[in-house]
């Protein structure tokens, strides 16, 4: 049997619908096809080395 | 490794470092401790051995990337090479502890051979699915730079508290000394859950040259130490009476960890949800094999083990003479079948039939082989059911209100491009009670209160319940402003009698009487209030309910009699998740997940070679994926649900959902069009080439 259960009910004092349900577009589409989101690779620190790794290779 | 010409590439102009196992910085934890499930061994130079293919063995820094990529060529390494254990054959297998985080390896409910052995039909099927990498557009890449002990890094994680915490214990220093900045991540897919070797090896890098490092892995690298999907062989005993209803379902997986630590894709457990039959048994054996290490990839366990058990459903229809829907709607559970637990909401049976109208399943005739297109080629209808459980993590969220009425949301979530900074500042302007423009959303920092890992398609709940609960925290406080001051129209309303909205909060049974957030809190002479919310599962909700996202699928697939050449050529799914926040977002997730069903169906394989143990096919030119012409037309159809119990927002998941369902789907439907049951995926073109046709 099912115990009972208090629904996990929302605080009165909050209206829902006004946004979530919107389809709107992402916000950082603009961002993004203008190329100026910055992930993480396009960061250039003062001074930066850059790293290759060497990685097991297949012996003969 | 028994040679490595480190002076040859510190020789090389422009070559700052080389970074071996011998002059490593040293670590404050050995890199092979595991003192909890979701931590997971990492190879970071500690000795000569060499574990898996791709693994890393040094790191050469230099001023430019052309100097460190010439610098990793002279480093001309040398092996004593040891016989390559690949495959699921090639070593003892054994009964792990637990599969996926925790789960137990076997459960049984009821008699699952007595049923077998009386069972009027019965189906015995093997299924095979290949080892498969994650593969995200970009790579895994980390800037790191120190500053005597503090620890500046950009790097993609769908984790930062985690990363945060997994850095600290690594280099021994307190976490809040490490700031991780990741404001997008290129894809994710399970493989930037935690922190890899690679990144932790940039870390290290920049601490053994002092000044800043940055490290992109190539596609190749990412082969390797960045997880992927393990293969498996899964074998499905199913019984049914003579009216086609289930009476006992067998799932069994064998599957393969590295030699090293232990990730078990959870595969034989979708057999514990989906089907009313009284007896049901799972079970895991799992053998070694020299790979990195597998780990959590786009519906770990439930993508692989779903396109083996939805196959033999479709086989088990065959054999009854019923029609795929019809026998899966005689089967359909009301309850949990393992545990016997109501679900807190379950609108399959709505996907099923909103599915099949829009795909037009009843012009679907039952036997194979009897539909041809125009040209000439064999078309196919085939149908799958989607699952995937409903989770939530542990979240954190601070809101503010301003003096001038504008709000602010702090959660460090993780935008990974499935939309998660959108549909959470939308969460977020309605929990208090603003236009979206009037909220700022700051997020993908390891700074910010802790927004819980971006997995097991939880990351809309989890951050959203947070941002709920801290909104509603920071309403209340100004609602208790408002009330408590007689000179405010809201006076004595009490702290329930208020809505907010817009900006104002306003007399719940008495809208005339309202008043704006700035002048609550300029009356008060307050320049910011402020609030936290936290959010996890609830236990006494997960105990009572089974929580689970479910969903249809509807594939039709065409096939040259003569080649074998396989097109999926029409999709509709159909899936109930709760509540929807974003419905363009959401049904991008879907898109994205049901190309990856046919990615999982008819394309993606890690080949192995038996000798060396390495993936010969490590780019994206080989590795196959769907490009835009294998993309057949797509529809998701969204399912109203309503759901009371998952949370207060009633949020489900729909990041993985669309691979289960899709990947057999299209299965289902080479079966149907060429009467070739293929138990091998992906499904290639010699598998229907064989037999002569008419």
């Amino acid at each position: 049997m099912t115990p009972e259960i208090t629904l996990a009910q929302a605080p009165r004092h909050v209206r829902h619908g006004s946004n979530i349900g919107q389809p709107l577009t992402r916000r950082d589409g603009v961002l993004k096809v203008t190329g100026a989101a910055r992930y993480a690779a396009d960061n250039h620190p003062a001074g930066m080395r850059f790293w290759r790794s060497a990685a097991s290779h297949a012996v003969a | 490794m028994t040679f490595l010409d480190v002076q040859a590439a510190k020789g090389h102009p422009g070559v700052v470092d080389v970074m071996t196992p011998a002059n490593k910085p040293p670590l404050a934890l050995d890199p092979d401790a595991k003192t909890n499930p979701f931590m997971f061994r990492l190879d970071l130079l500690q000795n000569d051995q060499v574990r898996y293919a791709n693994q890393p063995i040094a790191a050469v820094i230099a001023e430019t990337l052309e100097a460190a990529t010439e610098g990793g060529v002279l480093l001309s390494p040398r092996y004593e090479v040891l016989p390559a254990r690949v495959g699921l054959d090639d070593s003892e297998s054994f009964v792990p502890p637990a599969v996926g985080v925790g789960n137990p390896a076997r459960v049984q409910r009821g008699d699952v051979e007595a049923a077998l052995a009386t069972a009027a039909i019965r189906i015995d099927a093997t299924y095979e699915t290949p080892a498969q990498y994650h593969n995200a557009m970009e790579p895994h890449a980390i800037v790191a730079a120190w500053n005597g002990d503090s620890l500046s890094i950009d790097t993609p994680s769908q984790g930062l508290a985690m990363a945060q915490g997994r850095i600290a214990g690594l280099f021994g220093i307190p976490p809040e000394k490490i700031h991780i900045r990741s404001p997008f991540l290129g894809g994710g897919f399970g493989s930037k859950g935690l922190i890899s070797g690679p990144q932790i090896l940039g870390i290290m890098a920049a601490r053994l040259v002092g000044r800043p490092v940055k490290l992109v892995l190539r596609r190749e690298q990412m082969y390797g130490p960045v997880g992927h999907r393990a293969p498996t062989r899964q074998t499905i005993r199913i019984g049914a009476d003579r009216e086609g209803r289930l009476t006992a379902i067998d799932h069994h997986v064998k599957t393969a960890s590295s030699t090293f630590d232990d990730f078990f894709e959870p595969a034989a457990d979708v057999s514990h949800t989906l089907y009313a039959s009284p007896a049901i048994a799972t079970s895991h054996e799992v053998v070694r094999i020299d790979a990195g290490t597998p780990l959590f990839m786009r519906a770990p366990g439930e993508a692989p083990g779903s396109i083996a058990l939805e196959s033999a459903i479709d086989e088990m229809a065959q054999a009854c003479g019923m029609d795929p829907l019809a026998f899966r709607l005689k089967n359909y559970a009301e309850v949990e079948p393992i545990s016997g637990k109501p679900f807190s909401s379950k609108a399959l049976r709505e996907c099923y039939s909103r599915g099949a109208e829009r795909f037009g399943w009843s012009e679907r005739p039952l036997a194979a082989r009897q539909m041809r297109d125009e040209a000439g080629f064999l078309v196919g209808w085939g149908m799958g059911t989607a699952r995937f459980p409903a989770i939530m993590f542990q979240a954190e969220a601070r809101a503010v209100v301003r003096g001038d009425g504008a709000g602010l949301m702090e959660t460090g979530a993780h935008e990974m491009g499935q939309g998660a900074g959108t549909a959470l500042a939308q969460i977020a302007a309605d929990a208090l009670g603003l236009d979206l423009e009037r909220v700022e959303f700051r997020t993908g920092t390891s700074d910010l209160p802790d927004a819980g890992i971006a997995g097991g398609s939880a990351h809309t709940a989890t951050a959203g319940m947070a941002i709920h609960k801290a909104g509603a925290a920071v309403i209340a406080k100004l609602a208790e402003l408002a009330t408590g001051d007689e000179r405010s129209p809201l006076f004595g309303a009490g702290n329930a009698g208020v809505v907010a909205r817009g900006g104002r909060l306003f007399h719940r049974d008495d809208e005339r009487r309202s008043e704006s957030y700035a002048d609550i809190l300029g009356r008060a002479g307050v320049r910011l209030i402020e609030a936290r919310g936290e959010s996890g599962a609830d236990p006494a909700l997960q105990s009572a309910y089974a929580m689970h996202a479910h969903g249809a699928v509807f594939a039709e697939v065409k096939v040259d009699p003569d080649l074998g050449q396989i097109r999926a050529t029409r999709l509709v799914g159909a899936f109930a998740a709760g509540k929807v926040i974003n419905p363009r977002l959401v049904r991008s997730q879907y898109y994205g997940g049901m190309i990856w069903g046919v990615s999982f169906a008819l394309h993606e394989h890690a080949v192995i070679d038996r000798r060396s143990g390495r993936t010969l096919n490590a780019n994206l030119a080989d590795y196959h994926v769907p490009v835009n012409a294998d993309v057949p037309s797509s529809e998701a159809l969204m399912i109203d649900e309503h759901d009371p119990h998952v949370n207060a927002l009633g949020i489900k998941g729909v990041g993985e959902i669309g691979i289960t369902g899709t990947a057999v789907a299209v299965a289902n439907a080479v079966w149907h069009a060429t009467g070739i049951r293929v138990r091998r995926f992906p499904i290639r073109i010699e598998d229907l080439v064989t037999p002569a046709s008419d």
